[in-house]
């Protein structure tokens, strides 16, 4: 072997551990018993070191550990099926009429700055808002601030996808006959197709994960699982192996769409 | 400069290609990009490839530069057997459609990259910067960040990037594609005479026929993967080797008329079952193509057609003016032919007019192998 | 298949004037070209014909009645754009099937139009393709069909053929040819290149900067090109213009062109200091012909080859004269002459072009002499 080829290896391994190690802490603590996860030294093969136990997934599926996953799917695919509609008809108004009012790049920017606020500085206002409407703790309090936080990030990746489709190819439906409606049915979402999902499922996951206002603007009524996480303390000791169960539970969905839409999210990234 | 393979120190090098067969797997189909194609690149020698999309041009052009192994054949420099060596080892220049610069730096910069790997003084480097970019005239625009320019200069650029090294053989791949017509023509008088200046071998691809045959000093004719003729633009055009060859160079391609010779009283006539019937006693070894072809292919370029007092009967079917000439399109028993002749005004849809044909210029084509027989 | 009328056509794009003062009649099943360099307002006008775009000021008449506020489909018009235009998600089939499914045509009727179309242009073997896996003249081939498929009386086609290899290129203008004499609809050819001009030569509007400058058949575009544009733009190679200094000898009218020296008569028309000769690459010879340089109306001069540029199946010699752009000749062969050789090149000075100084057209050298 070339010595270039040994160090890349030696590198990918060192990054193979700071990535895959806590990933693997995570799933064997979810299997673990209460008592194992405190020991010294760490106990880390299962069988091994340690009987795997059922007991902290028991403990989220005895308890309303599992509701907290069914609000977090309400809470993020209502949030991201409102925001789609706005959002696919903005992009395309950026795309398709640059010269039009409030469609310039500063618009365009000015509406980028509302994903780009800091969530800590926002949260506090946000929750006085919604607290004074009396929505705290209600289900269309976060669902909407969800909603309204997504919509640049939709806008910003479709326009992208919008451009690459040729205007000629609109000029063609129209003279075809199709009117907007149709054009957009027939013709822009297909093309967009790949694209539109992808984006769909990058919006979602977003939400899926959020935690700061799941946390503030949500009470006793609307817990997701991101808002559960604080609430599994015991006197003194954290469940760590339950949190190591939410975690793995909560990786499910993402997973799925990673190998969904892997090549659409690859192209997101990279911007084509 | 010194590359230490031996034989192939960046002199005169002349380049051969053995055979050389490309597949590719696309899935569970294989497509044969390039076949069997046997080719020799002389020194000084600008040459062409050129064909139709997906002719295999670009590929056995990127198997001589190195990007592509052969499947099988083997690529000879030299004399010397290059076929596994890498491009880089190849020590060729490439110049793509989308000029190759490292955007961030300088014209200058990008320019003296490819010298300062070797121990040349900077003295020197600059010297022959400065030489390279007078002659291109881009030397206004030394100091210039490379992603600033427009594209003709910035293919400019890489042209420089390639002649500053001293490679053994330049490549291209549709270089001029991307350049605006205006700067194309002044690029391509250039390229031309960089090939002459520093007396390397150019190899160039594109799909502009015109762009090839100004250049080429011969030109590889493919479709299909395969070379169906490599020769001088001016034999390609006036002595084709097949029907491909015939219809593809020049513009309007041959006239090709399907027909029958008769051998009757000591003369051969080309003959079609509609009527035509055409003395062709004149061409050389006739008898003996008639003994053994009874259907031929007659090809004929419209430049070669006249009118004439007395001749083949043809109808005008219609007609394209060129401003001072014009192609008729024209049916003559049952075939179809267009001349190129002088621009007449008053010859009209539906005339009926006499053809004959420039009789050193005609050539026969066996109808199966679609090649020539004289 | 109607007469179109366009009156006083005007557009503006983004605050200038994009289309000034249209005023164009195209016969009914004719064949038209509008020729014209890029942003000369050809697409724009073929965008307000087909009905995508209305126009700021002016009317449309087809066959005498009023169709500015039509959109395409009640107008009947079809278009084919530069880039074909075609749904990438669906088949050619379905492509082709597109404006039919809009007028919702039963399923049968659909398939046989589809298939009758595509069997004219030959490329029923490709209808269950997608248009990735159609090459460049297959894929005009059904923007085409698309665009005949619904009996659209106007077909317009913009720029169809820029992105077409030559011979691919050769074969669609007879395809073009042979759909307009067989079904007899109006064709609007829009087009930045000359050669399609000549394979069409009966009806030509040359457009430029959004006016029309000059309308009429080829032969009248090439012979009597009303200013220097249309001269150099329609013609199979750029015209050659020098510019020449008029100064009076005797009683004659001298033009230094600074390669040599054009005497003519003295006439009302050569008034002024400066004149824009014209000669056509086609009407130089190389070689001289009757020895004296001053014989009769043969001007000589002499040159560097520059490079010999071969042309579908002629050469272009651009000669280098020590002007500031060189004269390109043309020789209807293929005959390549290597940069550096010195040629003696010839025209007549009858088929020179004259143009004053703002490029008007005066006159052909032949009318002057006589």
């Amino acid at each position: 072997m070339r010595s270039s080829h040994i160090l890349g290896l030696i590198g990918l391994a060192i990054f193979g551990v700071f990535i895959l190690g806590p990933l693997y802490i995570t799933i064997i603590t979810a299997i673990k018993n209460i008592n194992d996860v405190f020991t010294i030294p760490p106990k880390l093969i299962p069988y091994a070191d340690f009987q795997p136990s059922s007991e902290a997934f028991d403990f989220i599926f005895n308890t309303r550990g599992k509701y907290t996953f069914v609000t977090s799917l309400i809470v993020a695919s209502t949030a991201t099926a409102i925001a789609l509609i706005p959002s696919l008809l903005a992009a395309y108004g950026f795309s398709r009429y640059p010269k039009a009012a409030m469609n310039d790049e500063r618009s365009f920017f000015t509406m980028l700055t509302l994903r780009m606020v800091p969530p800590f500085a926002v949260v506090l206002p946000i929750f006085l808002y919604w607290n004074q409407l009396g929505l705290f703790d209600t289900y269309p309090s976060l669902i909407w601030t969800y909603t309204v936080f997504s919509i640049p990030l939709a806008v910003w990746l479709l326009k992208g996808f919008v451009d690459d489709v040729s205007p000629s190819i609109e000029d063609a439906a129209k003279v075809d006959g199709y009117g907007f409606l149709d054009r957009l049915r027939r013709y822009i979402i297909p093309i967009l197709g790949p694209a539109l999902a992808a984006t769909i499922a990058l919006v979602w996951l977003f939400l899926w994960n959020e935690f700061l206002f799941a946390l503030k603007l949500g009470g006793s009524r609307i817990v997701t699982y991101t808002a559960y996480l604080p609430q599994l303390r015991v006197g003194q000791r954290v469940q760590w192996n339950v949190l190591g169960a939410i975690g793995v539970l909560g990786a499910i969905p993402p997973l799925i769409i990673l190998i969904l839409f892997r090549k659409y999210l690859i192209r997101v990234y990279l911007g084509r | 400069m010194g590359n230490l393979y031996a034989g192939v120190v960046a002199f005169l090098v002349r380049i051969f290609l053995d055979k050389i067969t490309k597949i590719f797997k696309k899935g569970k189909t294989s497509i044969v990009a390039v076949k069997d194609v046997t080719l020799e690149i002389p020194e000084k020698t600008f040459v062409g490839l050129l064909g139709p999309s997906g002719c295999g041009k670009t590929t056995t052009l990127r198997i001589i530069a190195g990007l592509e192994k052969p499947s099988s054949g083997r690529v000879y420099f030299n004399d010397v057997d290059v076929t596994d060596w890498d491009a880089s080892k190849r020590n060729v220049a490439m110049v793509f459609q989308f000029p190759a610069l490292y955007p961030t730096l300088s014209v200058y910069d990008n320019i003296a990259t490819p010298l300062r790997a070797s121990k040349i003084s900077e003295q020197e480097i600059r010297k022959q910067v400065l030489e390279v970019s007078e002659f291109l005239g881009i030397k206004d625009y030394l100091s210039e960040k490379a992603s600033k320019l427009d594209i003709n200069l910035r293919q400019k650029v890489a042209i420089a990037k390639v002649m500053v090294r001293d490679p053994t053989v330049f490549i291209l791949d549709e270089p001029l594609t991307v350049v605006e017509p205006k700067a194309r023509i002044e690029l391509r008088a250039k390229l031309k005479e960089i090939q002459l200046k520093l007396g390397k071998s150019m190899i160039y691809v594109s799909h502009d026929q015109s762009e090839v045959m100004t250049l080429s000093d011969k030109i590889a004719v493919m479709n299909n993967g395969e070379v169906l003729q490599y020769d001088t633009p001016e034999n390609l055009y006036n002595k084709p080797r097949n029907t491909f060859v015939g219809w593809f160079i020049g513009s309007p391609g041959m006239n090709f008329i399907d027909c029958e010779l008769i051998e009757e009283s000591g003369k051969v006539y080309l003959t079609t079952v509609e009527g035509l019937r055409y003395d062709i006693s004149f061409l050389p070894n006739i008898h003996d193509i008639a003994s053994s072809y009874r259907k031929v292919i007659f090809g004929i370029r419209p430049e070669h057609i006249a009118l004439s007092s007395r001749g083949v009967k043809a109808k005008c079917l219609h007609m394209e003016r060129l401003g001072n000439m014009m192609i008729l399109h024209m049916e003559a028993y049952g075939r179809k032919i267009r001349a190129k002749i002088p621009q007449i005004s008053q010859i009209r849809v539906g005339n009926e007019v006499y053809i004959d044909f420039n009789k050193e210029k005609i050539i026969l084509f066996d109808p199966k192998t679609g090649k020539a027989i004289i | 298949m109607p007469t179109i009328k366009l009156i006083n056509i005007c557009k503006r794009s983004n605050g200038s004037l994009i289309l000034k003062n249209i005023n164009l009649e195209i016969p009914n099943k004719s064949l038209y070209v509008v020729l014209g360099p890029p942003r000369s307002g050809k697409s724009a006008l073929g965008r307000i014909i087909a009905g995508l775009d209305t126009p700021d000021a002016g009317r449309i008449l087809f066959d005498d009645k009023d169709v500015t506020d039509l959109g395409p489909v009640e107008r009947n018009v079809s278009m084919v754009f530069q880039d074909f235009a075609l749904y990438p998600h669906l088949t050619a089939f379905d492509n082709i099937a597109s404006p039919l499914r809009k007028l919702k045509l039963p399923k049968e009727e659909i398939r046989k139009r589809v298939l009758e179309v595509a069997e004219y242009l030959k490329i029923s073997q490709r209808l269950t393709h997608y248009p990735s896996e159609l090459s460049g003249g297959e894929k005009q081939r059904v923007a085409i069909a698309r665009a005949l498929v619904k009996g659209a009386q106007i077909i317009i086609l913009d720029e169809p053929f820029l992105r077409l290899d030559l011979k691919v290129r050769e074969d669609m203008r007879a395809e073009l040819h042979r759909l307009q004499k067989d079904v007899g609809v109006n064709v609007i050819l829009l087009s930045s290149d000359p050669m399609d001009a000549m394979a069409f030569p009966e009806n030509i509007a040359f457009m430029q900067g959004g006016e029309l400058v000059q309308v009429g058949n080829l032969i009248e575009l090439y012979e009597n090109p009303k200013n220097i544009s249309v001269a150099r733009y329609v013609g199979m190679i750029e015209m050659n213009v020098i510019q020449a200094k008029i100064a009076r000898k005797n009683d004659k009218r001298i033009l230094d062109t600074g390669i040599g020296e054009i005497t003519l008569p003295i006439t009302p028309q050569l008034s002024g200091s400066e004149i824009l000769v014209g000669i056509r690459p086609e009407h130089i010879h190389i070689g001289e012909e009757g020895g004296h340089p001053y014989a009769g109306n043969i001007f000589t001069f002499e040159g560097r080859v520059k490079i010999s540029e071969v042309i579908g199946s002629e050469t272009i010699i651009h000669l280098d004269v020590g002007l500031a752009e060189p004269i390109r000749i043309l020789i209807p062969t293929i005959y390549k002459k290597n940069p550096g050789e010195v040629l003696r090149a010839t025209f007549n000075i009858k088929d020179v072009y004259l143009f004053n100084a703002n490029g008007q057209f005066i006159c052909r050298g032949g009318s002057i002499l006589g």
